[in-house]
């Protein structure tokens, strides 16, 4: 420092007691300089420590609520989240269409339904050794007319039958729609039990003459001439011709019953329960209110002898095993049969539904 | 570092203005600013209370930490003298703990006001004062004053032209210029 400066400080220093002890001091200290800057790195060191140590405290509190967060939404969805219902892919949901041949009895009360029933074995043997009768060419009974259904419009004699198709309704992805599915699915079958005719016996298609095979096939099991194809749809027989319109053809009818091709010959007429099968309704409907306890439907195939009696009863199909005796007891103590008149027995099915 | 307030400023800004930041919630770094302005003068003041060097270097360290609390005090005007008078006070808390001597601290707000220099009284009444009040003087205060403020020479000179010790001419120099401003008072109210 050259005289000058340090006079400068020095006249300074005597207005400046912060300047005079502070040269005093300095003054016995030549290296001074290397002090002060030595001083001046602690303290900048000082400055950068404190912010270490806040983040050290800082971090790890940081971590924890960050943990604590997430632990508590995790928590409050578990407990209390929405849940959406499952969705069920519409391939899982299976369609059970089955098909039922109904007559058309204008009392639907009662219980039971018809079924299309599987190729009696019988009728089928009976087909094949004895004499084949020839179509009788007969106006419908009157007891058989009364049970077409206005729907079907059956204009064909001894054409009684008509399809009810059942599928289940198409179900929605959510829970409610298939739950407003299902019911209206419900009420739906419900009307439709309350329109559909309760048989009791299947259905024996009278094979019909040429000239009434030239009107509607309703009533028909399935019925294949040739250039005329009849085929059933929601119930209803519907004919179409496929090629000639000749009602020539028709006296080619062949009937089949379920799939399984008949003589044409054969005795088509069925065994009736005593006192109509409105009566048999009514007796089988009072019977199964009786018992509340168990529900399901069960289908009997059972044989009607000559002599009206009935004889070897086989459970075909039940949904609830616990009602097989039921119903077998509610058919043994039913009505009497009266057997067909041609002396053969005839093998029947019913179907009776416990609500 | 800056020794005199003539000298040029490390940082463009002031003081108050750094001291504002720190105390608005700012970092540590506006503080430390301020502070290695002043580490001189700090360890300065504590060389000359203390004599020891390690334990200056201590107490200025401590200091920083004082000042870290206490700077938040917004009745604080000026930082420089307030800084002095803390130091001073640290220093003398420290030598009362290990010596135990007798020395009561300074209020941290006592200001010190700037001793007039006598060239800046009025020229033509006090400089015949000024003369008269000279005579008075002893002679080593006479000479050290005349050399200081007239010749302008620095403490160094003075001593080797005189043969003073520094402490001699700092003293004389000190209490000549303080006899000096009673003369001229007493001059100022006889008239």
């Amino acid at each position: 420092m050259s005289p000058e400066e340090r006079y400068a400080l020095e006249k300074e220093s005597l207005d400046d007691p912060f300047l005079l002890d502070a040269l005093e001091g300095l003054e016995a200290l030549p290296s001074w300089p290397t002090e002060v800057k030595n001083i001046d790195s602690l303290i900048q060191k000082r400055t950068e420590n404190k912010a270490k140590v806040l983040w050290i405290i800082w971090r790890p509190i940081s971590i924890a609520a960050s943990v604590l967060l997430i632990v508590g939404f995790g928590l409050y969805y578990f407990f209390k989240g929405p849940t959406k219902p499952p969705i069920i892919p519409l391939s899982k949901i299976q369609k059970k269409p089955s098909t039922h041949i109904v007559l058309n009895p204008p009392n639907p009360e009662s219980g039971s339904i018809f079924k299309k029933s599987k190729p009696s074995p019988s009728l089928i043997a009976q087909s094949s050794t004895e004499k084949k009768a020839s179509i009788p060419n007969e106006p419908v009974k009157e007891d058989l007319k009364k049970y077409a259904s206005d729907e079907a419009k059956v204009d064909f004699p001894g054409a009684v039958a008509r399809v009810i198709p059942r599928e289940l309704p198409d179900t929605s992805n959510t829970m409610a729609d298939k739950a407003l599915a299902l019911k209206t699915s419900k009420q739906n079958a419900q009307e439709e039990e309350k329109k559909a005719p309760i048989l009791v016996s299947r259905t024996l298609i009278r094979v019909p003459s040429a000239s009434a095979a030239s009107n509607n096939a309703n009533g028909l099991l399935s019925a294949k001439t040739k250039g005329l194809s009849i085929t059933e749809t929601n119930g209803i027989l519907r004919k179409s011709r496929l090629g000639s319109d000749s009602s020539k053809d028709l006296s080619e009818v062949v009937i089949t019953m379920n799939g399984a091709p008949l003589d044409k010959n054969e005795d088509t007429t069925f065994p009736i329960p005593e006192g109509g099968i409105d009566h048999f309704h009514q007796y089988v409907l009072t019977e199964i209110k009786k018992d509340t306890d168990f529900h399901g439907s069960v289908t009997l195939e059972f044989e009607v002898l000559p002599n009206g009696k009935i004889d070897h009863i086989k459970v075909i199909n039940s949904s609830n095993k616990k009602l097989n005796n039921k119903a077998k007891k509610i058919l043994l103590n039913g009505p009497v049969w009266k057997g067909s008149p041609t002396g053969q027995s005839k093998t029947l099915e019913e179907e009776i539904k416990f609500p | 570092m800056q020794f005199s307030k003539t000298q040029k400023k490390r940082d463009t800004r002031d003081d108050e203005s750094l001291l504002a930041e720190y105390r608005s919630g700012g970092s540590l770094d506006s503080l430390s600013e301020i502070y290695m302005r002043y580490t001189g003068l700090v360890f300065g003041v504590c060389l000359k209370y203390l004599s020891d060097r390690e334990m200056a270097k201590d107490a200025v360290m401590g200091i920083f930490e004082e000042i870290i609390v206490k700077a938040k005090n917004p009745d604080i005007k000026n930082f420089r003298p307030w800084l002095y008078v803390l130091s001073r006070n640290y220093c003398l808390m420290q030598l009362r703990r290990e010596k135990k001597i007798s020395v009561e601290p300074l209020s941290d707000f006592m200001e010190f006001e700037e001793d007039l220099h006598p060239e800046k009284m009025e020229l033509e009444s006090n400089l015949k004062n000024l003369e008269l009040c000279k005579q008075k003087l002893v002679v080593e205060q006479r000479l050290s004053i005349e050399l200081f403020f007239e010749r302008k020479l620095c403490y160094l000179e003075i001593s080797e032209n005189t043969g003073f010790s520094l402490k001699e001419v700092k003293s004389y120099i000190q209490n000549g210029k303080r006899n000096l401003k009673i003369c001229i008072e007493t001059l100022q109210k006889g008239e």
